[in-house]
């Protein structure tokens, strides 16, 4: 699965994206936590290779619950 | 009484001492006394340890003359003193996780499960060993290696190595989400065991990445680790994420030769970039598991390569939810490595975290069918890249001059073995030009640690380079 050329993060949108979350990243630390995001982005791309079509990730769940007394 | 220098009573293997205690030889009191002493003369140079318990270890161990005196058999660890990693509650001791913003964390309330385990067992608590801020790197400042006190010990149980290659204790709880036993084993050259994910109780462990973490032994030999995982494995009920597996010996195939066993190498990803003297150590020590009867068999596993990607991907998004509110409520507490870090991963997409999760799912498959295809017991492959990095330039270098910190480094050939849950053994297999330990990993079926630690202790007993120790220690 390739997908196509990610235009590259830049701290404006970065901080935008933080703020419209509601976590705000300091001026001073915006050009760093987007070096961060962006490795992570492009770490990311190394699974583009495999077709996982029909793999579910697994998750342990139990609906049950303990009854009262 | 035996014959052994009191100082030097902390050097003895689990079963060793176990031994001289039942004959009356040694006490329980002199062993711990020989690790408090230990820990004292090496501390200014190692820094492995956050809090020493001394009274506390005393009491304990006159506790555990007592039982002997009178006896009792309190279980298979009684009287050895084992370290125990900064991010495992230990009762009325603060778990401070190597953060400022846990400086004055209450007291544990209870012990973590493998503390009650190892308590059970007769174990005694010499204190908290060092570990990177929340488990979180591998660098596990400001402790040292004891085979060069100018280097990194690896992380994030790093104290934990530390004190282990120190002969301070031959045993210690470590932690790995991905590759934090194994990594600081290699380094400090001992035996680090991550057991299959689910097999060992995480209850009163702080979480890196709930469905990364897995707790183990770190041990100056594999049987050590072996003994150590037989008293803290179990299903949990009170931990969602243990697997509920009947009770496995993980001691009933040590002593054995290697006859029989297949073993495959993979070397495509695994020796793709590493230092010179990794990649010949590996090809010089491979023949040492033909010699002991097992078939080797050249196998590739090409989707590996992928996995550290998967690994991390999961590991950073996970540790943003463990860490989200503490860190909204104390921001200054946190490093400013880790605080970025997690303000960056913020930012990631559920789907990526998912597709993550998927490929996850897919190269378990591809591992699954490496080893039912080739009929193997085990792969082995090198643990890491390099050897310990300088404290002061933590990058491994390699030898076209190229370099790469720690963090990518380390966990490049070790994340792969959290991701597909299987469990992973690194012991000792040489040393570098400069004396410095390097690791080999025997990854084995899930569940089946008892293989890979009488494929990992037949090797170890083989392969005669081995038997040195850090300088630090004197002769």
């Amino acid at each position: 699965m390739t997908k196509p050329n990610r235009p590259p993060l830049t701290p404006e949108l970065v901080g935008a994206m933080a703020a419209a979350g509601g976590n705000p990243i300091a001026p001073e630390d915006l050009s760093e936590v987007t070096g961060l995001i962006d490795a992570l982005f492009e770490m990311a791309t190394e699974l583009d290779h495999f077709d996982l079509t029909g793999y579910e990730p697994e998750f342990t769940w139990d609906a049950r619950w303990e009854e009262a007394e | 009484m035996s014959p052994i220098a009191s100082s030097d009573l902390c050097e003895l293997s689990v079963g060793e001492a176990h031994r001289l205690m039942r004959l009356g030889e040694i006490s329980p009191v002199d062993l711990v006394t020989s690790s408090l002493e230990r820990i004292e003369a090496l501390e200014p140079s190692l820094h492995a340890w956050v809090e020493v318990l001394g009274d506390q270890a005393i009491d304990a161990a006159r506790a555990a003359e007592s039982a002997l005196l009178r006896g009792d058999d309190l279980g298979p660890l009684h009287g050895i003193p084992v370290a125990v990693k900064d991010i495992v509650d230990v009762t009325g001791v603060p778990t401070r996780c190597g953060s400022k913003s846990r400086e004055h964390a209450a007291p544990a309330a209870e012990d973590a499960a493998v503390v009650t385990a190892l308590r059970s067992a007769g174990a005694i608590v010499l204190g908290k060993t060092v570990t990177q801020e929340f488990a979180a790197g591998v660098i596990s400042p400001p402790a040292r290696n004891p085979w060069d006190p100018t280097r990194i010990p690896g992380g994030s149980s790093g104290g934990s190595a530390s004190a282990v290659a120190a002969k301070v204790c031959p045993i210690a709880v470590g932690t790995d989400t991905g590759g934090s036993i194994r990594i600081p084993a290699s380094v400090c050259g001992v035996a680090g065991l991550k057991p299959t994910y689910g097999r060992v109780s995480k209850r009163g462990i702080y979480p890196l990445a709930w469905s990364l973490d897995t707790a183990g032994p770190i041990a100056d030999t594999v049987e050590d680790a072996a003994l150590m995982l037989n008293v803290i494995q179990g299903f949990d009920p009170l931990d969602p994420l243990s697997t509920n597996e009947p009770w496995h010996d993980v001691t009933e195939e040590l002593g054995r030769d290697l006859k029989g066993l297949r073993i495959g190498v993979v070397r495509d990803h695994f020796l793709q970039r590493v230092q010179g003297d990794v990649a010949s150590t590996f090809e010089l020590i491979l023949p040492t598991f033909a010699e002991l009867g097992a078939e080797l068999i050249d196998v590739n596993w090409p989707e590996a390569a992928s996995a550290r990607a998967a690994g991390l991907i999961i590991n950073r998004i996970e540790a943003v939810a463990v860490h989200d509110d503490a860190m909204a409520a104390n921001p200054v507490g946190y490093a400013r490595e880790l605080r970025l870090r997690n303000q960056a991963n913020r930012l990631y997409p559920a789907s990526g975290y998912l597709r993550a999760q998927q490929a996850r799912v897919y190269i378990r498959e591809t591992v699954a069918r490496l080893f039912n295809d080739h009929r193997l017991d085990a792969i082995v492959v090198p643990t890491l890249p390099g050897t310990a990095a300088p404290a002061d330039d933590t990058f491994v270098t390699y030898d076209d001059g190229s370099r790469e910190s720690v963090g990518f480094a380390y966990t490049r050939l070790c994340t792969v073995f959290n991701l597909t849950g299987q469990p992973a053994l690194s012991v000792n297999a040489g040393f570098d030009r400069n004396g410095l330990p390097i690791g080999i990993t025997i990854a084995g079926r899930p569940f089946q640690e008892a293989r890979i630690c009488r494929i990992g202790q037949a090797f170890e007993q083989s392969v005669k380079q081995l038997e040195r120790r850090p300088a630090l220690l004197g002769d």
